[in-house]
C-alpha cells in the first residue's frame, strides 16, 4: 500500500468516526438520557437491599479482575529483553506459584460463599420483611396476557395496576391460570415465578411514594411483551381513600367473569372490581388439582398452611 | 387421506413470506449444488470421498462445513431479532409477536445444538485420534452415525419451512406447560424436540465413541497424566456428554409424550409437574454449557503453550480444574431457577456451588498467563484471539458469579444482562475458542497457512463488535428491562441501546466477511503460504509429527510416548532427526483401516422419517422409519469385510514421499 492510499484511507477512517459520532450524538444519545436505571434506583427496602449487595460482590471481583488485567497486559507489553526469569532456575517455584494461584480465588470465592449464604437468607423472599407492621396480603394471578390482583381482605381486584400504601411490607400470594410466569417489580426487588396449581409467595415493600413498573419476565406466549403492570405507591390516607372509591363502584368479579376475563386473551388496560368472589384465588388452584384433592408432590391449596413451611413444594 | 398423511394439508405447505424466502432459498443452493455436481460429474466422488467415509478427519471437516452453514442461519436469525428490537419501540415493527419469539427460539437452538457443538465435535473428530496418537477412533462406523445423525438434525429443524410454516415460539429450552398441547397446539414444538432428539442421539454416541477412543487408544507410553490438555478437557466433556444427554433424551421423550399421546408428565393439571421439567431440562442443560466450554479451555492451553514454547505451567492444576469443572457443573443445574420458590437453604447451596465453579476458572486463567510470563511468546492471530478470550471470558464470568448468588440473580433473572452473560461466555469463551483452533490447526488440515494479516483485522473486528453489541444488553439489564420483547413503550427510552447494539450486530457481520476473505485470500496465495514440513508453529503435541494433511492412517508407525509434549520431546532428543535420515524407514507394518460405508446415512434417514412421522402424525412412515433403522444394523451386523488392508510397501511409498519433503526441508 502506498502512502497516498493510507492517507486516504485514515481520512475515511476519520470521516466515518466523525460521522457516527454525530450520528449517536443525535439519535441515540437522547433515546438514552431519558431512561431509569431501575436497578440503580431501587425504592424499596429489599431492592435496596439487592443494590447493596450488587455493589459489594461487584467491589470484590474486581480487586482480583483489575490486577488480573494488569498482568495480562504486561504480558502483552513486555519485550524480551525486560524478560523477569522468576522461576527459570528453582523448580520450587512452580509449587509456590500453584498455591497462590489456586490460593487467591479460594479466598475470594470463600468470602463470596459468606456474603451468598448471608445474603440468601436474608432476602429470602418467603421471609416477612417486618414483624412490626401488619402486611398487605395481596394475591396474584398471572392470565393470558395480563396480571389479576386480589386483594382477600379488602375483597376488592385490580387487573394490571396495583395501589399500595408507602411504608407498609406486602405479602404477595402468586400462581397462574396459564404458562409460567415470573413476576417482577424491578424498583422494590428481585422476581419470584408464579405457577399453576400451586402458590409462591414475594414479600416486597416500597419505601416512597411512585409509580412503579411491573413485568412479566418468562416467556408465556403471544402477548407476553404487553403483560406489564404499575405499582402505584401512595400515602396511608390517599390509599384509604382509594380503597373507598372502589368501594363504592359496583363493578363485580364473579366467578362467572372471571372465566370470560382469563380466556380473552389481548391486551387488557387497568382495571377495577370492587367486589370479589369468596376465596377465587383458592378455586383458581383447584382447578388444576384432581377432585380438589391433596396430591404428593403438589402444594396443598390452602395458603395459610404454608407459611410455616415455606416453600410450595419439597426437594 | 388422514392415513397417508396425518394431520398435513395443503395449508401446512408455505404461505407467508419467511416460510417461502427460507424454503425458496433452500430450493435454490440445493439446485444449485445439484446442477454442479452433475456438470462436474463429481456425484461419485463426493459419495466415495466424502459422505460415505469413515476417516475422522474428513468427518470432522464435514461438520465444519454444516455448523459454518448453521452460523450462517442463526447469524441471519440473530439479525432479524436485533432488527425488531432497534424498530419495536411502540407497537412497531415489521414481525408479529409470534414470528418473533420463533425467531429467537430458532437461534437459540440452533447457536447451541448445531453450530458450536458442530465445531467441537468436529475439532475432536480430526484432532483428538491425531493428539493421542491413533489411527481412528474407536467405532468408526459409529462415528459417521454420529455425524448423519447430527446433519439430519440440522436438516430437521430447517424442514418446517417447507412444512408446517411455524416453529417453537417457547424459547430454546421449551419450557412447559407453555410448551405443552394446550397452549402450543402446532408442529412448531415437535420439529424442536425431534431436531434435538435426533442430533441429541448423534451428540450421545459421538460422545461415546470418542471417551473410549481416549481411554483405550492412545499410543503405548502415553499415561493419563501425559495426554494433551486438549485431550483432557475433551475427557471432561465427553463424560458430561455421556451422563447428561441421556437425561436430555428422556425429558424430551416425555414431552412427546406428553404431546403426542395426551400423557400428563409436565401440565399444569392431572398430576403434572412443569417443575419436574425445569428440573430435569437444567441437569442437562448447565452442564452442555459446560461441554462447549472444557474444549475451548483446552484449546486454549495447546495454543498458549505452543506459542509461548514452553511447557504448560501448572498441568496437573490444569488437568484438576478440567474435571473438578466437569463434576461442579453437574451440581449447579438450579441456580437457573432460583426465582421458582425454593427455600434459603437449597437456593444458598446451588449458589456456592456455582461460586466454586469459578475458582477452577480462575485458576486456569492464572496458569496460562504463567505459561506465557516463563515462555517466550509470540502474538500470532492464534494468540489474539486467547487474550480476547481472557478479557471476555473474565467479565462474563463476573457477571455470572453476580447471578449465581440468589439475592443478585432475583433481580437479574431473565433480564438482558443474563442474555448479555451468556453470549459473553458462549461468543468470548466458546466461539473464540472455536476460531482460535481454525486458525491454529488449519495449516495441519490443508497444508497452508490461513493470512495472519486478515486473521487479525477480523479478531479486532469481532471483538469491538461483540462489545458494541452486548455492553448495552448489561446496561439495558440494569435498566430492568426483561429479555424477549418483541415491543417495549417508546418512553421507556430503550430504543437507543437497542440500536447500539445492533451497530454491534453490523461490525460482527463485517467481521465474519473479513473471515471469508482471510480465507479466500489464503486459498489465492497457498503457494507462498504453503507448510511442507507438517510443523509451521514448531508445535509440541504429537499432530504436528505427522505431515499436513496428514495420511488417511495419520501415523505410519505407531509413536512411542516418553514424555508429556511428545513431539517436543522427540524434537529435543533429536528422535526426529533419525525418522527423517531414514534409519527407522524399514519397519512399516501393513496397517487395518475400515472401509467407507454408507449405513451411517440409511439409518440416519430412517430416523429423519421417524421424527417426520412424530410431527405430523403419520402411523406407517414411524413403522417403515423405524424398521428401516433396525433392518439396517441388522444387515450391517452379517457383514464381516469392514476393513482394508494397506500393503506396508504402499506406506513406505507414502511415507517416503512425505519424509523426502521434510528432508530436503532440514538440509
Amino acid at each position: 500500500m502506498s502512502k497516498k492510499q493510507k492517507i486516504i484511507i485514515l481520512y475515511l477512517v476519520v470521516i466515518d468516526v466523525f460521522l457516527l459520532g454525530l450520528a449517536l450524538w443525535f439519535f441515540v444519545w437522547p433515546k438514552i438520557r431519558l431512561v431509569n436505571f431501575a436497578l440503580l434506583q431501587p425504592a424499596g427496602e429489599v431492592a435496596i437491599k439487592e443494590y447493596m449487595l450488587f455493589k459489594l460482590v461487584l467491589f470484590l471481583m474486581l480487586v482480583v479482575a483489575i490486577p488480573l488485567f494488569c498482568f495480562a497486559v504486561f504480558i502483552l507489553k513486555r519485550r524480551k529483553h525486560e524478560k523477569i526469569s522468576l522461576f527459570e532456575k528453582n523448580k520450587s517455584h512452580e509449587g509456590l506459584w500453584q498455591i497462590f494461584v489456586w490460593l487467591v480465588p479460594v479466598i475470594l470465592i470463600f468470602s463470596i460463599s459468606v456474603i451468598n449464604w448471608k445474603s440468601t437468607h436474608d432476602l429470602d423472599p418467603y421471609k416477612p420483611l417486618s414483624l412490626k407492621k401488619e402486611p398487605i396480603v395481596i394475591q396474584v394471578v398471572a392470565l393470558n396476557w395480563k396480571w389479576l390482583f386480589i386483594y382477600p381482605n379488602e375483597r376488592i381486584a385490580t387487573i394490571n395496576f396495583l395501589q399500595v400504601p408507602e411504608q407498609t411490607p406486602i405479602e404477595f400470594n402468586l400462581t397462574a391460570d396459564a404458562p409460567m410466569n415470573s413476576f417482577w417489580i424491578p424498583r422494590l426487588g428481585g422476581q419470584m415465578y408464579s405457577m399453576a396449581g400451586m402458590t409462591t409467595k414475594l414479600h416486597l415493600q416500597a419505601d416512597q411514594k411512585g409509580d412503579f413498573e411491573g413485568f412479566a419476565a418468562e416467556i408465556n406466549g403471544r402477548g407476553f411483551a404487553d403483560m406489564n403492570f404499575v405499582l402505584h405507591s401512595v400515602s396511608e390516607t390517599d390509599y384509604g381513600n382509594w380503597l373507598k372509591n372502589v368501594k363504592s363502584k359496583s363493578l363485580k368479579l364473579t366467578l362467572k367473569e372471571y372465566e370470560r376475563l382469563s380466556e380473552e386473551e389481548k391486551k387488557h388496560e387497568p382495571e377495577v372490581f370492587s367486589f370479589v368472589e369468596d376465596s377465587l384465588y383458592e378455586k383458581i388452584m383447584e382447578k388444576f388439582m384432581p377432585d380438589g384433592g391433596y396430591m404428593p408432590g403438589m402444594p396443598s391449596h390452602n395458603v395459610d398452611s404454608l407459611d410455616n413451611n415455606n416453600p410450595s413444594f419439597s426437594y | 387421506m388422514k392415513f397417508w398423511f396425518g394431520k398435513l394439508t395443503w395449508a401446512s405447505l408455505p404461505h407467508e413470506w419467511f416460510t417461502i424466502g427460507g424454503a425458496l432459498s433452500m430450493v435454490l443452493a440445493g439446485l444449485g449444488i445439484f446442477v454442479y455436481l452433475t456438470y462436474t460429474k463429481k456425484w461419485k466422488w463426493l459419495w466415495q470421498e466424502w459422505l460415505t467415509s469413515t476417516d475422522p478427519k474428513k468427518i470432522g471437516i464435514m461438520y465444519f462445513v454444516v455448523a459454518a452453514l448453521m452460523l450462517v442461519r442463526g447469524g441471519l436469525d440473530a439479525g432479524m431479532i436485533w432488527l425488531q428490537q432497534s424498530l419495536a419501540s411502540g407497537s412497531g415493527g415489521y414481525l408479529t409477536a409470534d414470528h418473533f419469539q420463533q425467531i429467537f427460539t430458532a437461534h437459540g437452538t440452533i447457536m447451541i445444538f448445531f453450530v458450536t457443538t458442530g465445531f467441537l465435535f468436529g475439532l475432536m473428530n480430526y484432532i483428538l485420534p491425531l493428539q493421542i496418537g491413533a489411527r481412528d477412533v474407536a467405532f468408526p462406523l459409529l462415528n459417521t452415525l454420529s455425524f448423519w445423525l447430527y446433519a439430519a438434525g440440522a436438516l430437521f429443524i430447517n424442514l418446517f419451512f417447507f412444512f408446517g410454516g411455524e416453529f417453537a415460539a417457547t424459547g430454546w429450552l421449551a419450557m412447559p406447560p407453555l410448551s405443552e398441547l394446550e397452549f402450543s397446539p402446532g408442529v412448531g414444538v415437535d420439529y424442536w424436540i425431534w431436531s434435538l432428539q435426533i442430533s441429541g442421539l448423534g451428540s450421545l454416541l459421538s460422545g461415546v465413541n470418542l471417551l473410549v477412543t481416549i481411554l483405550k487408544m492412545r499410543a503405548p507410553g502415553m499415561t493419563l497424566m501425559k495426554m494433551p490438555m486438549f485431550v483432557w478437557t475433551c475427557l471432561g466433556s465427553l463424560l458430561l456428554v455421556v451422563s447428561t444427554f441421556p437425561i436430555l433424551t428422556m425429558t424430551l421423550l416425555m414431552l412427546s409424550l406428553d404431546r403426542a399421546f395426551g400423557m400428563h408428565f409436565f401440565t399444569s393439571n392431572l398430576g403434572g409437574n412443569p417443575m419436574l421439567y425445569v428440573n430435569l431440562i437444567w441437569s442437562w442443560g448447565h452442564p452442555e454449557v459446560y461441554i462447549l466450554m472444557l474444549p475451548a479451555f483446552g484449546i486454549y492451553s495447546e495454543i498458549v503453550a505452543t506459542f509461548s514454547r514452553r511447557r504448560l505451567f501448572g498441568y496437573g492444576s490444569l488437568v484438576a480444574d478440567a474435571l473438578l469443572i466437569s463434576g461442579l457443573s453437574m451440581l449447579v443445574w438450579l441456580h437457573h431457577f432460583f426465582t421458582m420458590g425454593a427455600g434459603a437453604n437449597v437456593n444458598a447451596f446451588f449458589g456456592i456451588m456455582t461460586g466454586l465453579i469459578a475458582i477452577p476458572t480462575g485458576v486456569q486463567i492464572f496458569n496460562w498467563l504463567a505459561t506465557l510470563y516463563k515462555g517466550d511468546p509470540r502474538f500470532t492471530s492464534a494468540m489474539h484471539w486467547f487474550f480476547g478470550f481472557v478479557f471476555t471470558f473474565t467479565l462474563g464470568g463476573m457477571a455470572g458469579v453476580m447471578l449465581g448468588i440468589p439475592g443478585l440473580d432475583f433481580q437479574l433473572h431473565n433480564s438482558l444482562f443474563l442474555v448479555a452473560h451468556f453470549h459473553t461466555m458462549v461468543i468470548g469463551g466458546a466461539l473464540f475458542g472455536i476460531f482460535a483452533a481454525i486458525t491454529y490447526w488449519f495449516p495441519k488440515v490443508t497444508g497452508f497457512l490461513l493470512n495472519e494479516k486478515w486473521g487479525k483485522r477480523a479478531f479486532w473486528l469481532w471483538i469491538a463488535g461483540f462489545l458494541v453489541s452486548f455492553t448495552p444488553l448489561y446496561i439495558l439489564g440494569l435498566m430492568g428491562v426483561t429479555r424477549r420483547l418483541d415491543h417495549y413503550d417508546a418512553s421507556r427510552g430503550w430504543q437507543g441501546l437497542f440500536m447500539v447494539a445492533g451497530l454491534g450486530f453490523i461490525i460482527i457481520c463485517v467481521a465474519v466477511c473479513a473471515q471469508i476473505w482471510q480465507i479466500i485470500v489464503s486459498i489465492k496465495e497457498r503457494k507462498q503460504n504453503q507448510d511442507q514440513s507438517g510443523d509451521p508453529w514448531d508445535g509440541r503435541t504429537l499432530e504436528w509429527s505427522t505431515s499436513s494433511p496428514p495420511p488417511v492412517y495419520n501415523f505410519a508407525v505407531i509413536p512411542e510416548i516418553k514424555n508429556r509434549d511428545a513431539f517436543w520431546d522427540m524434537k529435543v532428543s533429536g528422535q526426529v532427526d533419525k525418522l527423517v535420515s531414514g534409519q527407522a524407514n524399514k519397519q512399516y507394518e501393513d496397517i487395518v483401516m475400515p472401509k467407507n460405508t454408507a449405513v451411517g446415512i440409511y439409518i440416519s434417514a430412517f430416523l429423519f422419517l421417524v421424527g417426520f412421522a412424530f410431527v405430523w402424525h403419520i402411523v406407517w412412515l414411524g413403522a417403515v422409519g423405524f424398521v428401516g433403522a433396525v433392518t439396517c444394523v441388522i444387515f450391517r451386523s452379517f457383514d464381516h469385510h469392514t476393513e482394508f488392508t494397506i500393503k506396508s510397501e504402499d506406506v513406505a511409498k507414502m511415507e517416503s514421499r512425505g519424509l523426502k519433503e521434510i528432508w530436503q526441508l532440514k538440509q
